[in-house]
C-alpha cells in the first residue's frame, strides 16, 4: 500500500506551530490528543490480545484449546505440516483468492467507470445488483446458487467457483472504488486533457492513479473474502475443491483440533512479514 | 507537447463517457451478474413469494415471536457493532494517515491487518478462550483483584459485539484510509492558519471530505453484520441467534426452504434500506458541496 | 493547485505502464489458473462410470477414519475409484435440491439418522435390491436394515448416544437419568443441553418429564416444550456444535451436560472427573444409503455389501472412533474394553425412531425455537 506518494507530503512540525495558540484552543487540542491516544491504545490492545493468545496457543502440545497451555511443544505445527490435506487446502485457497480477486477488479473497475463516468441509464439498478452478494445472507445466497450449480452441473467446476468468488468480491470494488471515485472531481481528467493528454491517457494517468489506494483496498478485501469464505464452499465445493476454511470447518465439526492455531499463526506471521517488508521498502516521501 | 495540444482542440469537452461506451465498460459485469446474481435472486424471490400463499408467506414469518425477536436482535446488535467499528475505525485510519512515527504507524497497521488472516473460525475460538468462565480475561481480572468471582462474559451480548467488532474493524479501517489518503493534509494547516482550532479544522475541513467514505464504511459494516450467523450462536449462545442463523436452521433442521427464503428477503430489504439511505446521504452531501 | 498539475504529469509518464502490466499479469494468471482448474475439477461430473463411486461424508476425523478403514481398501480390492465429497451435513436438504435440479451428484452417503429418515420420508433414497438384502442379512445385527427389513433403505453403521455427563469435581450429587437431570432442586449444578437437533432435545424434555421411551412417539409437543421451558432458567449452555459442548465441559462452565458419547468421552481426557450416565440415553443411528437416481448406484450397493462382509475392518473403525457398528456377533472382533463403551450394549439406551421423528421434526423445531429464543 504505497499510497502516501499520492498526496503532497507535510513537512514535519509545520501543521500546528503556524497557528497562534490561545488557551482555549490548546485545551481543546490537547483534549483531542488525549482522547485520540486512549482510543488508539484501547483499539490496538483489543486487536492485539487475541493475536497473542492464538500465537501462544499454537505452541501448546494439548489436544484441546486450553489457556494457559499445560505443555509446550510443536504438536500443532507438526500436525499441520504432516498433513497434505492442510497444505493442499492452503495452496488452493491462495490460488483461488488471487485469481478471483483479480477478476473482481477486471470486471469491477470498468463497471465503476461506467457507473460514475458515463451517461449509462439504470445505474442505480446495476449498482444494486452488484452490491447484493454482500447484502444477502451467505446461507441464503448459497442455497440460491446451489440450485444453479446443480442444474448446470457446475459443482467442483473450478471456473464456476472462481467466478462465484469474483462476484462475491465485487461489492467491495463497487463500494470502495465507487466512494473514492465519487470524491474525485471529473474535472481532473478534463484538466489533463486540456494539458494535452488523450482521454484514455487522462483516465489511466490521473483517475486510475489517484484511485490506486482504493483499488489496492478493494483487491485486499476481495482476496480476503474469497480466502476466508466458508459458507458457499460447503454447498458449491466438490471433491476437488477443499479450501482452507472448508478444511477447518470439516475439522471443527467433529471436535476442535487446536492445529488451526498453528495455521492461523503461520498466516498471520506471513502477512506480518510481508507487511513489514512493504513498510521497510517504502521510501519516505 | 505542442503537437499534443493541437490534437486536443479537435476533441469534445465531456467529462463523461457516452451511454454506449458505458455499456461496453459494464458489459462483463452484467454478463457475470446475470448468471451469478440475478438468476439465483429470481429463484430466491420465486421461492419466497411462490406457493402456497404468495406474499402471505411473510405472515408466517411475522407470526413467530422468535423470528421477530431475532430480526430485532440482528438489526440492533449490528447497529451497536457498526457504531463501535466505525468510531474506532475512523480514529485508527486517521492515525494511520497522519502519524509521523513509523512505529505507531506500523503497530496500528499490524493490529488492523494481521487479524484479517486469522480466519473466521479461529477468531471465534480465540474469543471463546478469552471470554470463557475460567478464560484469560476472567483470570486476569481476578488475579489483579478487580473482581472476586469470574463474571459471565461468554454467551452474552457483550461477547457477540466484541467478536463481531474484531472481525469487522479492518473492513472499516481500510476503505476509510483509502479515502483519507486523498485528503490534502495542507488543508488542515490552511484552516488553522486562518484561525480555526484543530477541532474545527477537523470538523469543517476533514469531515465533509471524508464523509462519503465514512458513510460507505458504515453501510458496508452494517450490511455485513446483519448476515452473521455463526458468531452470534457460538459467542452469544443458541438463545440469541441472528436471522441468518435461523435461515440455516430452517434449511437443514426444519426443512422449510420457503421460510428461509422469506427471511433472506427480509434481511435484503433491511440492507437495501440502509444502502439506499447511505447513497442518498452521500449524494446530498456531494450536492451541498457542489453548491458551495 | 500546483501540486495537482505535477501529479497529473507524473502520472502520465510513469504509471500507465505499471498498471497495464498489472492487469495483463492478472489476466494471464486468471487464464492459466482457470485452465489448470478445469482439468482437476471434473471429479464428480463423470457420471455413469461403473468404475467410480462418489461418497458424500461429514469430513473431518470421521471421514478420514472411514477412508482409512474402508474406502482405500475397497478401491484396492475392486478397482472402483472412490471419490470423497464432504458437504459436511445437510444431506437431506442437499439431496432434495439435487433431485430438483435433476442431477444427483453423490452415490453413497455416510449420513446421520435424522437425514436418512427424512430422505426415506421424501422418497429420495434407492431401495436396497433383494439380492443385497439377502447377502447382507446374515452379516449384520438384527434390525440393522432400516427403517425396517421389509423397507430396506439404509444400513445402520452405528451412531451416537446423547447421554448425561457429570463433573464430580463441581457437583456432589450427580443426576443419573433425565428425570433427575430435570430436577434442579435435588440436583443443583449448572447445566448444558445439546440443541443441534430438535427431535433429540424435545425427547430429552419428554424423558425429563417422566415419559417412558415407548411413549416418545407421537411426541406430545406441548409436554416436551413445557418441560424444556421449566428447565430453561437453569441451563447455561444450549450447545449446537461438538466443539462448543467440549469447551463448556473443559472450562467448567457447566457441571452437568447432556451430549453425545463421542464428545463426552473425548472431554474425559481433560476432565477425568467426568462420569457418564447412560440411563435414558437416546441413540441416533447413522446409515449408508444411496440417493435416488445416483449415477453409480451399482457400485454403491457393491460397497454396502463389501462393508457388511468386512467385520474385522468395522472392528478397527469402531476401536478407533468409539462409534457404533452394525455387524453381527461383533464381540468376536472387538476387545472387551471397546465393547464396554459401545452405545448399543448399554441398558437404558433407546434407539430413536427416526421415521417418527422425521414426521414431527418441523413442528418440534418450530416450537423449540420459540422456547429457546423467546
Amino acid at each position: 500500500m504505497t499510497t502516501d506518494t499520492l498526496t503532497p507530503s507535510v513537512p514535519a512540525g509545520t501543521e500546528r506551530r503556524s497557528v497562534p495558540d490561545t488557551a482555549g484552543r490548546r485545551v481543546l487540542t490537547h483534549g483531542l490528543r488525549a482522547v485520540d491516544l486512549v482510543v488508539r491504545a484501547v483499539a490496538v490492545l483489543f486487536l492485539g490480545v487475541p493475536i497473542v493468545c492464538v500465537v501462544v496457543l499454537s505452541f501448546s502440545n494439548a489436544e484441546v484449546l486450553q489457556f494457559p497451555p499445560e505443555e509446550w511443544g510443536l504438536r500443532q505445527y507438526r500436525s499441520f505440516f504432516g498433513s497434505d490435506t492442510w497444505i493442499d487446502a492452503m495452496v488452493l485457497s491462495f490460488k483461488l483468492a488471487t485469481v478471483s480477486a483479480a477478476i473482481s477488479l477486471l470486471i469491477g473497475i470498468p463497471a465503476v467507470f461506467a457507473l460514475y463516468r458515463s451517461r449509462l441509464p439504470l445505474k442505480g439498478l446495476f449498482q444494486a445488483i452488484g452490491l447484493s452478494p454482500l447484502v444477502i445472507p451467505g446461507v441464503a445466497y448459497a442455497v440460491a446458487l446451489y440450485t444453479l450449480f446443480v442444474q448446470f452441473r457446475l459443482t467442483s467446476n473450478m471456473v464456476a467457483l472462481v467466478l462465484t468468488y469474483a462476484v462475491h468480491g465485487l461489492p467491495f470494488v463497487l463500494l470502495i472504488l465507487g466512494s473514492a471515485m465519487a470524491r474525485l472531481p471529473a474535472e481532473t481528467e478534463l484538466v489533463a486533457m486540456t494539458l494535452g493528454a488523450s482521454r484514455p491517457r487522462a483516465m489511466v494517468g490521473i483517475t486510475l492513479r489517484l484511485l490506486l489506494p482504493a483499488i489496492g483496498a478493494s483487491y485486499i478485501f476481495a482476496f480476503i473474502t474469497s480466502f476466508d469464505e466458508a459458507v458457499l464452499i460447503n454447498f458449491l465445493g466438490g471433491p476437488g475443491t477443499v479450501t482452507l476454511p472448508k478444511a477447518i470447518f470439516d475439522n471443527v465439526k467433529t471436535g476442535l483440533d487446536p492445529n488451526i492455531t498453528a495455521i492461523a499463526t503461520l498466516l498471520m506471521a506471513g502477512t506480518g512479514v510481508v507487511g513489514s517488508l512493504a513498510f521497510m521498502l517504502r521510501r519516505k516521501v | 507537447m505542442r503537437q499534443m495540444r493541437r490534437r486536443t482542440r479537435t476533441r469534445g469537452w465531456q467529462s463523461t463517457f457516452s451511454g454506449p461506451t458505458g455499456l461496453a465498460l459494464i458489459a462483463p459485469f452484467l454478463a457475470v451478474a446475470a448468471v451469478f446474481i440475478v438468476y439465483p435472486f429470481v429463484e430466491l424471490l420465486r421461492t419466497a413469494f411462490g406457493e402456497p400463499n404468495g406474499f402471505g408467506n411473510v405472515g408466517d414469518f411475522l407470526k413467530s415471536p422468535a423470528a421477530r425477536r431475532t430480526l430485532w436482535t440482528t438489526c440492533f446488535t449490528s447497529l451497536i457493532v457498526t457504531v463501535i467499528v466505525v468510531g474506532l475505525g475512523a480514529v485508527l485510519a486517521w492515525s494511520l494517515r497522519t502519524t509521523r512515527s513509523r512505529l505507531t504507524r506500523m503497530v496500528i497497521a499490524m493490529a488492523v491487518f494481521v487479524p484479517l488472516w486469522m480466519g473466521a473460525v479461529m477468531k471465534i475460538y480465540a474469543f471463546t478462550v478469552l471470554l470463557e468462565r475460567f478464560g484469560v480475561v476472567n483470570r486476569t481480572l481476578t488475579s489483579i483483584g478487580l473482581i472476586d468471582e469470574p463474571v459471565q462474559l461468554l454467551r452474552t451480548q457483550f461477547a457477540v459485539v466484541a467478536g463481531m467488532t474484531y472481525q469487522m474493524l479492518p473492513y472499516a479501517v481500510l476503505p476509510m484510509y483509502a479515502v483519507y489518503v486523498t485528503i490534502d493534509l495542507n488543508l488542515i494547516q490552511a484552516a488553522e492558519s486562518m484561525g480555526a482550532s484543530r477541532v474545527r479544522a477537523l470538523r469543517d475541513v476533514v469531515t465533509p471530505l471524508a464523509l462519503p467514505g465514512l458513510l460507505a464504511s458504515t453501510v458496508i459494516v452494517y450490511v455485513i453484520c446483519i448476515g452473521y450467523y455463526l458468531t452470534p450462536v457460538l459467542l452469544g449462545g443458541a438463545t440469541a441467534p441472528f436471522t441468518a442463523s435461523l435461515i440455516a436452521d430452517d434449511i437443514f433442521n426444519l426443512f422449510q426452504p420457503q421460510q428461509a427464503a422469506v427471511s433472506s428477503v427480509l434481511l435484503l430489504i433491511v440492507a437495501g434500506i440502509v444502502i439506499l439511505g447511505g447513497l442518498r446521504l452521500v449524494g446530498r452531501e456531494r450536492m451541498r458541496r457542489a453548491l458551495g | 493547485m500546483s501540486s495537482q498539475r505535477t501529479h497529473a504529469r507524473r502520472g502520465m509518464r510513469g504509471r500507465p505502464g505499471t498498471l497495464t502490466a498489472l492487469m495483463v499479469g492478472a489476466l494471464v494468471a486468471t487464464f492459466a489458473s482457470a485452465c489448470g482448474g478445469s482439468d482437476s475439477g471434473s471429479g464428480s461430473g463423470s457420471g455413469g462410470d461403473p468404475k467410480s463411486l462418489v461418497i458424500a461424508g461429514w469430513g473431518g476425523s470421521f471421514t478420514a477414519a472411514n477412508k482409512e478403514a474402508f474406502y482405500d481398501q475397497f478401491e484396492k480390492e475392486t478397482g472402483i475409484k472412490v471419490t470423497i465429497a464432504t458437504p459436511g451435513g445437510g444431506f437431506a436438504a442437499k439431496v432434495a435440491a439435487q433431485r430438483a435440479g435433476n442431477n444427483i451428484e453423490w452415490d453413497l452417503l455416510e449420513a446421520p439418522g435424522g437425514d436418512t429418515s427424512k430422505l426415506v420420508l421424501d422418497g429420495n433414497l434407492e431401495k436396497f435390491p433383494a439380492s443385497l438384502v439377502q447377502a447382507v442379512t446374515p452379516l449384520v445385527a438384527d434390525g440393522a436394515l432400516r427403517p425396517s427389513p421389509a423397507e430396506p433403505y439404509y444400513l445402520d453403521h452405528g451412531g451416537t448416544v446423547n447421554l448425561i455427563g457429570c463433573n464430580t469435581k463441581l457437583v456432589k450429587k450427580c443426576p443419573t437419568n433425565p428425570r433427575e437431570f430435570f430436577d434442579v432442586k435435588s440436583f443443583p449444578g449448572t447445566r448444558g443441553i445439546t440443541a443441534n437437533n430438535p427431535i433429540f432435545t424435545s425427547l430429552f424434555g419428554l424423558a425429563g418429564d417422566g415419559v417412558q421411551p415407548q411413549q416418545y412417539f407421537p411426541a406430545d409437543v406441548d409436554r416436551a416444550m413445557n418441560s424444556l421451558k421449566r428447565i430453561k432458567p437453569n441451563v447455561s449452555v444450549w450447545a449446537t456444535t461438538p466443539a462448543q459442548m467440549q469447551q463448556a465441559i473443559v472450562d467448567g462452565e457447566v457441571a452437568i451436560m447432556q451430549a453425545p458419547n463421542t464428545v463426552l468421552i473425548s472431554a474425559m481426557k481433560s476432565v477425568p472427573e467426568l462420569k457418564l450416565y447412560w440411563e435414558g440415553g437416546l441413540l441416533f443411528d447413522e446409515g449408508w444409503c444411496v440417493p435416488k437416481g445416483a449415477k453409480n448406484k451399482e457400485a454403491a450397493f457393491k460397497f454396502i455389501q463389501w462393508y457388511a462382509e468386512k467385520r474385522e475392518l468395522q472392528a478397527k473403525f469402531t476401536t478407533k472412533l468409539g462409534a457404533g457398528t452394525a455387524g453381527r456377533d461383533m464381540q468376536k472382533y472387538l476387545s472387551p474394553e471397546v465393547l464396554k463403551n459401545l452405545p448399543i450394549n448399554k441398558t437404558g439406551v433407546t434407539l430413536v425412531d427416526g421415521m417418527a421423528g422425521a414426521k414431527q421434526q418441523q413442528e418440534l423445531g418450530k416450537r423449540l425455537r420459540e422456547i429457546l429464543v423467546g
